[in-house]
């Protein structure tokens, strides 16, 4: 009796609560690239009012004991699809939800999520309670009523480094650093998939709001070293070979040098904003003007105060 | 089933409040005047802080059955210049919001300058009919709590038939319902001061910050139950009468401070063709509004207007002892306007041993 009343009112608090918002769709269709293992792709795009924010990739795996999601994407809404995806795949539990890092398109989903254990680097968690309101108001800035209803919702679980099995599937978790404070890398050894969050982008730009070039060439440098048969970079097609990596460490390189080189000339920001002669490899990557010119504005500074420190510019002492 | 819907969101909305408001960080989110001051793009709570919250398909019946008035309050760059050359917005990109809103944008901010109070006083007043039963409608975007600021600055300058639409453009467009280009409504030019004007004296006894529409200083006036009238000081910059009163009396600190426990109070030049707004809402000039609407033909004079606009008194004249315009200010704002003449006051005061004199010496 008691339970017949609450749901008529339960349903009426959804219609109330959430009105109109099911009109949006990301589309989301996991494709299988390895055994029980699913990516959805995202567009190679910056955020915008048309992707509703997805541009990232997020992955599952169906073990045997359940399903272990791998980012849950830039909103509440996405974050609802992926798991109602996933549903349409498999009918196990999902047992698990891992952050590959603090940024926004990989985290805001979690509020769907929120009844299981969701699981960070350290850093990441950290970095989430800080910074995520300020990505969740900026993605309702840029991508609009995509993000309706969207709360920030902080792992509580600490990824510790090392070896966790997970229904029959040996996964090995890496702590690295880089493109943010803290990268978590997932190789699946059991299928030889490596989940390289966002220290790899394929065919885009990478992103370097939080980055330290110096640490991500490092973690690219242990990645290479990896024996995998399948990458799944952060953004971007999936690979069977090491191409990705070499893209990512070469356009990082492109940049660094030329940033360093920039400000060891003394020009000014104004002036780096146009970059010198990209070779094609790199200005044909998807969103690279804009994406270089965030970088500038991330970048440069540091640069240009390294730079002055060691005296290596000249300044006019009128 | 609409009842039940009331009490259960009724029931829940504190405990929301409380979720939406406790963020990861520790930053405060409201003013203590409990307006959102802070991440205005997040996850709203159930309940409108005034009034009525109202979804997609009851707004358009509203609409079509009682003409409210539609106000859009998404929040647009200001371009800030100086007085001489105004200040206007700066969109970004256009706009479509409700057909028949009026746009007044950055009204739901948490916490509002002079300016932009009296923009939203001056437009809710004007939009109304001055009639504070009539519907009015807030709303912005999705999750955004501009309108949710708004309905609440309303219902407190004493709107009392208002509704939240939580749901704004995002939400009437997602029903396929028509929106249409918007302009912002243009900020209105400020009244100020000569004190101001020339850096002399600024808050004094017209404090800059209080330079503000007719208006809105009317509102003001019915809103806070200590004031009761909007003094409006009539001068022209040669009047040597006027000069007199502003250095004496107008500068004296007890005085400035007895007349701001009972006014707000405005000057008004008679020979400046500088824009302000009557009482009607009309913009014009101080110098039209002073000869043409409020008929003054010499200076200084005073003029007490109550909230409606009606005027309660008026004095022609210069007054140069302080009994006297302490007096002055008993005389209107304890009521005795209505009851004798202000010398008859006066005499029955002084008559009194100057009970009522508060003590100017």
């Amino acid at each position: 009796m008691k339970v017949s009343w609450l749901i008529p009112i339960g349903v009426v608090l959804i219609l109330v609560t959430r009105p109109g918002w099911a009109a949006k769709d990301y589309g989301l269709e996991p494709q299988e690239v390895a055994p029980g293992t699913y990516v959805l792709f995202g567009a190679n795009e910056h955020f915008n009012f048309r992707n509703g924010g997805n541009i990232v990739n997020t992955a599952f795996v169906v073990t045997d004991d359940g399903v272990v999601v791998i980012d849950t994407g830039p909103s509440r809404l996405y974050g609802e699809q992926l798991r109602a995806a996933i549903a349409t795949i498999t009918d196990r539990p999902i047992i698990r939800v891992y952050n590959s890092h603090l940024h926004p398109d990989h985290f805001l989903g979690n509020q769907a999520f929120e009844d299981l254990p969701e699981a960070a680097l350290a850093g990441t968690i950290e970095g989430i309670r800080q910074h995520g309101e300020m990505f969740n108001e900026s993605l309702y800035r840029l991508c609009g009523a995509w993000e309706a209803g969207t709360r920030v919702v902080v792992p509580t679980e600490v990824v510790e480094p090392g070896i966790e099995v997970i229904g029959g599937h040996r996964l090995r978790l890496l702590a690295l650093d880089g493109h943010s404070d803290a990268d978590l890398v997932i190789l699946d050894e059991t299928t030889g998939v490596l989940f390289a969050g966002d220290l790899v982008f394929n065919g885009r730009a990478p992103t370097t709001p939080h980055a330290n070039i110096a640490k991500w060439l490092a973690a690219l440098d242990k990645l290479e070293g990896l024996s995998f048969s399948l990458l799944v970079p952060g953004h971007g097609a999936a690979a069977d070979d090491r191409a990705p990596i070499a893209q990512t460490r070469s356009y990082l390189r492109w940049l660094s040098e030329g940033l360093a080189e920039s400000a060891e000339q003394g020009l000014d920001m104004a002036e780096v904003l146009t970059p010198r002669a990209p070779p094609a490899s790199i200005a044909e990557l998807a969103v690279f003007a804009a994406e270089y010119q965030r970088s500038v504005a991330h970048l440069f500074p540091g640069y240009e105060a390294a730079a002055l420190e060691r005296g290596r510019v000249i300044q006019d002492s009128d | 089933m609409t009842t039940a819907v009331l009490l259960v969101c009724g029931s829940l909305a504190p405990g929301q409040l409380q979720a939406v408001g406790s963020g990861t960080a520790n930053d405060a989110l409201f003013s203590p005047e409990g307006y959102r001051i802070a991440r205005y793009r997040a996850a709203l709570p159930e309940r409108s802080p005034a009034g009525r919250r109202i979804g997609t398909q009851a707004l358009a019946a509203l609409i079509d059955r009682h003409d409210p008035v539609l106000v859009d309050v998404q929040a647009v760059t200001v371009r800030p210049e100086t007085e001489a050359f105004g200040v206007s917005w700066l969109p970004t990109k256009t706009r479509y919001n409700l057909p028949g809103s009026s746009w007044l944008p950055n009204v739901g901010y948490g916490r509002l300058e002079p300016r932009m109070l009296a923009y939203l006083q001056f437009h809710l007043n004007r939009l109304t009919g001055s009639d504070k039963a009539k519907p009015i409608v807030f709303y912005c975007v999705v999750d955004c709590w501009m309108s949710w600021n708004a309905v609440k600055r309303a219902a407190a300058l004493g709107y009392r038939n208002l509704f939240w639409y939580p749901e704004g453009t995002d939400g009437w467009a997602e029903a396929g319902l028509p929106l249409k280009a918007a302009e912002p409504l243009p900020l209105m030019p400020t009244i100020r001061s000569a004190e101001c004007e020339t850096g002399h004296d600024s808050g004094g006894f017209f404090g800059c910050d209080r330079n503000i529409q007719l208006p809105a200083a009317l509102a003001r006036i019915g809103a806070e139950p200590r004031l009761t009238a909007v003094m409006l000081f009539f001068e022209t910059a040669d009047c040597p009468f006027c000069q007199r009163m502003r250095r004496g009396l107008l500068r004296d600190p007890d005085v400035i401070g007895y007349f701001h426990q009972r006014f707000t109070a405005m000057a008004i030049d008679l020979e400046s063709e500088a824009e302000m707004i009557d009482q009607r809402g009309v913009l014009t000039t101080q110098a039209s509004f002073a000869r043409d609407t409020m008929r003054v033909h010499r200076t200084p004079t005073l003029v007490f207007l109550a909230a409606d606009g009606e005027e309660l008194f008026r004095h022609a004249g210069v007054i140069v002892d302080p009994r006297v315009f302490l007096g002055l200010a008993d005389y209107v704002s304890e009521g005795h306007v209505e009851r004798m003449g202000f010398r008859e006051f006066l005499a029955g005061a002084s008559a009194n041993g100057g009970a009522s004199d508060p003590g100017a010496d």
